[in-house]
């Protein structure tokens, strides 16, 4: 596995540095809609990699071998502090994944530009000197492996080897991705709850057809406008600003107000927040639905967005984005949303990651739709 | 004559969508019994009433989404003779589908430019000027090839300014007959020609008072009504054909063109000194074509806009077919790119638009994309180290001019900065 590709010159996007690991950290959670998990523990892994190898290419897909092969490598599963990733698993994992191919890999991707799932690949892609691909088969976190490009592009994800937290590994074949979401999952939770896993070796070309492009790129834009943000207007214009030229879309403010009740729904494992509106919205309520993400949301018991676009909290206080982990009664918070791309929002695709496939038994309505004046 | 407009009236009932026919003057003069239910007309009124700066005659086809007290999708068609407008017909697309709800977001309003669309550093530039020189009175001029989107940068312009609760009128002077514009742009007394109304009228000018004037295609007027033009501008008063006196006028110009003003001026078709006074701010809009970046991204936006006005699922070009759209050369600028999607989203069933589904014009420019690339392989040898540095100076050292390169020299761009690293340039 040799990569040496010495970019120089006007590359902002194209090498990633320390520079990048802060914007990716505020992007990953904005990306993550309330889930994703918290990477702030990769930050500090990623920073000592780079000190000693400072910049990781990010490739574009035009820029792939179409005949090369490609891999993934991503963390699944909730994290216990005393046993976190290292990104050493990644390179053992990867080397398994490899032996069932006889050419190289030349470059990683990732399944999901959100949370812990943005950073890890870096991470790992920086140890073992291969270049990382900008963009991923979610564009914004998603709970199971079959909610991805992948699945409704009907290609398969293996060979896929998974190690769990106490270094064991598993080798899975499972050509249908829902089965092999199972059997991965069933692993994690009875070996730690965490795991790391890569595989889903693919060539260029198909890589090209399969991933959303620029995600990664996209989520340090995104976060970029997180790190000295000015006040919360200016952080609006420039996040309408970076998301409107995306394949993304318009971010859109939806609600600002009090969180005044955090609740579980019993027996099923959805969750709601409450948040009662002021200023101009004072009498108005808005209220959001979770299971892992935030799902969908309701301005005055109407639908206000809909997964798959995303709907992130920002703190009001700090004017960074949060997780759902983060969220307080009490806290003064603004809920933005972002339409998804193009490739989520398709019927093929909305049949696994739209309302319905969350039990909720409505249509999908976009952002572009419920705003339609606002868009266009 | 009866029997007509009784055939009309029975056909026009069964077709299950509202109907409405309006003159010139945005009078109804015929409504099928679905328009009366729906309101159409009334609702039609409401809304130009609430955007009184837009122009609902430039365009022969567009599409509106009346709002209150919900939302309705409708289809606009201008019927024109010759040059003169004749009236429109206004259509509701799909009336017994979900109707599209369409609330206003919390606090955010569109501020004109979210329709424009693109990272190209030179767009990004012109945005940014607009911006800026938005909140002044300055003269701007807005140059750019036909479909670039002038008229869409002149609102945005106006609408970021101080003059945003004024009127934003437009006027096409290349679309008018010389001896018409007059009249249209700054009005005329009553009988003061042939045909004349006998109240008289107010010009644009005088409709555009505390607003902002649109004078698209200035490069198209005639001397003499420059002069005319030049005269407001400087005494910022206007005086109506035929009329005696001045009125005073206080309205923001801005102008647009394609035209090589300078060539125009040095032929002496056109006037230096009113060049002077509309150029205060120049703003270039970038032609599509050396924008190939952005052309995914408008892509997109448009997909899902027709998507959405079409009642239609979402739904996307192939990988193939959106490699042919980023080659094309899209004369037509991003006029013609989104009557492209919304032609494909038509006549295509499948969720996945593919090449055949493309217009003619560009499955036609796969022949010559495969003939230059046939050319390409001819230069693609590895060029030596000062062939590779002049070629990096020709093409300039941007990541696009890169791409440029990399695409003459049928290489992957990853390639081309592989080159560059073993060179050392």
């Amino acid at each position: 596995m040799n990569y040496h590709l010495k970019l120089r010159g006007d590359y902002e996007l194209k090498l990633m540095d320390k520079s990048w690991i802060e914007p990716l950290y505020w992007g990953s959670i904005f990306l993550g809609s309330g889930g994703g998990g918290n990477s702030e523990f990769l930050t500090f892994l990623l920073n000592e990699q780079f000190s000693k190898k400072p910049t990781l290419p990010l490739l574009d897909l035009d820029e792939i071998k179409n005949e090369s092969e490609y891999a993934t490598v991503g963390l699944m599963g909730s994290l216990i502090e005393e046993t976190f990733p290292t990104g050493f698993e990644g390179i053992n994992i990867l080397e398994r994944a490899k032996s069932s191919i006889k050419s190289n890999i030349d470059g990683l991707f990732t399944l999901e530009a959100a949370g812990v799932n943005i950073l890890y690949p870096i991470l790992v892609a920086s140890l073992v000197d291969l270049p990382l691909i900008d963009g991923d088969a979610m564009g914004r976190a998603f709970p199971e492996l079959h909610m991805t490009t992948f699945y409704f592009n009907k290609h398969h994800l293996i060979p896929f080897v998974i190690s769990d937290s106490q270094g064991h590994y598993y080798d899975l074949n499972e050509k249908d991705i829902f089965m092999l979401e199972l059997t991965a999952r069933r692993i994690v939770s009875q070996q730690g709850g965490y795991g790391s896993f890569a595989g889903a070796l693919t060539k260029g070309a198909n890589l090209k057809r399969i991933l959303i492009p620029r995600t990664i790129s996209f989520a340090a834009e995104l976060g970029k406008t997180f790190i000295s943000p000015g006040s919360y207007s200016e952080l609006i214009e420039n996040l309408m600003m970076v998301s409107k030229n995306s394949l993304y879309g318009t971010a859109v403010e939806l609600f600002i107000g009090i969180i005044e009740r955090i609740e579980n729904i019993e027996n099923i494992d959805w969750e709601t927040i409450t948040i009662k509106g002021t200023n101009t919205s004072e009498n108005s309520t808005f209220k959001i639905l979770i299971k892992n993400e935030n799902l969908i949301a309701y301005r005055n018991n109407k639908v206000a967005a809909m997964v798959p676009d995303l709907i992130s909290i920002v703190n009001l206080e700090t004017l960074k984005p949060v997780t759902n982990t983060e969220l307080q009664e009490g806290m003064k918070v603004s809920v933005i949303g972002l339409p998804a791309p193009i490739a989520l929002k398709k019927e093929k695709a909305l049949e696994f990651i739209g309302p319905t496939a969350f039990g909720y038994k409505s249509r999908y309505e976009s952002l572009e739709e419920l705003y339609f004046s606002y868009y266009y | 004559m009866q029997l007509s407009q009784q055939f009309i009236e029975q056909t026009t009932r069964y077709i299950g969508e509202g109907i409405a026919l309006l003159n010139s003057e945005d009078e109804l003069i015929f409504e099928n019994v679905t328009a009366k239910e729906e309101n159409l007309y009334h609702r039609y009124q409401n809304y130009t009433n609430q955007f009184k700066n837009k122009k609902y005659n430039t365009q022969t086809e567009f599409n509106l989404m009346l709002s209150d007290p919900n939302p309705l999708p409708i289809k606009i068609n201008n019927f024109y003779f010759s040059d003169q407008y004749l009236g429109k017909a206004l259509y509701t697309t799909n009336i017994n589908r979900n109707m599209v709800k369409d609330f206003r977001p919390a606090n955010i309003h569109n501020n004109g430019f979210q329709g424009i669309i693109g990272n190209d550093p030179r767009l990004l530039k012109a945005i940014s000027i607009a911006n800026q020189i938005a909140p002044t009175n300055s003269t701007v001029l807005i140059r750019g090839e036909s479909g670039t989107g002038k008229e869409k940068f002149a609102e945005a312009v106006h609408q970021q300014s101080l003059r945003k609760d004024g009127p934003f009128i437009a006027i096409n002077c290349a679309a008018i007959p010389e001896t018409l514009l007059e009249s249209e742009l700054f009005g005329y007394e009553g009988g003061s020609f042939t045909g004349a109304s006998s109240q008289g009228k107010p010009g644009k000018f005088e409709l555009a008072d505390k607003g902002t004037i649109f004078l698209d295609e200035i490069g198209d007027m005639s001397t003499s009504l420059q002069a005319k033009l030049l005269r407001v501008l400087q005494d910022k008063r206007i005086e109506r054909v035929g009329g005696t006196k001045t009125i005073p006028v206080d309205v923001r110009i801005v102008s647009a063109t394609n035209r090589n003003l300078e060539e125009l001026i040095q032929k002496g078709q056109f006037r230096k000194d009113l060049f002077y006074r509309i150029n205060v701010i120049p703003i270039y809009i970038p032609e599509l074509r050396t924008r190939t970046n952005d052309i995914e991204l408008l892509v997109n936006y448009f997909l899902k806009k027709y998507s959405i006005l079409n009642r239609k699922n979402f739904r996307s070009f192939s990988y193939e077919a959106l490699e042919l759209l980023k080659f094309y050369s899209w004369q037509g600028n991003v006029r013609e790119l989104e009557n492209v999607i919304e032609y494909c989203l038509t006549i295509s069933n499948q969720e996945e638009i593919a090449i055949e589904d493309l217009p003619i014009q560009i499955k036609q420019s796969i022949r010559s994309t495969k003939q230059s690339s046939e050319e390409n392989v001819i230069v693609s040898k590895k060029p030596n180290k000062n062939e590779l540095k002049e070629l990096l100076n020709k093409y300039e050292a941007s990541t696009d001019g890169k791409k440029m390169l990399a695409q003459h020299l049928n290489i992957s761009l990853a390639t081309l900065y592989r080159w560059i690293a073993k060179y050392n340039l």
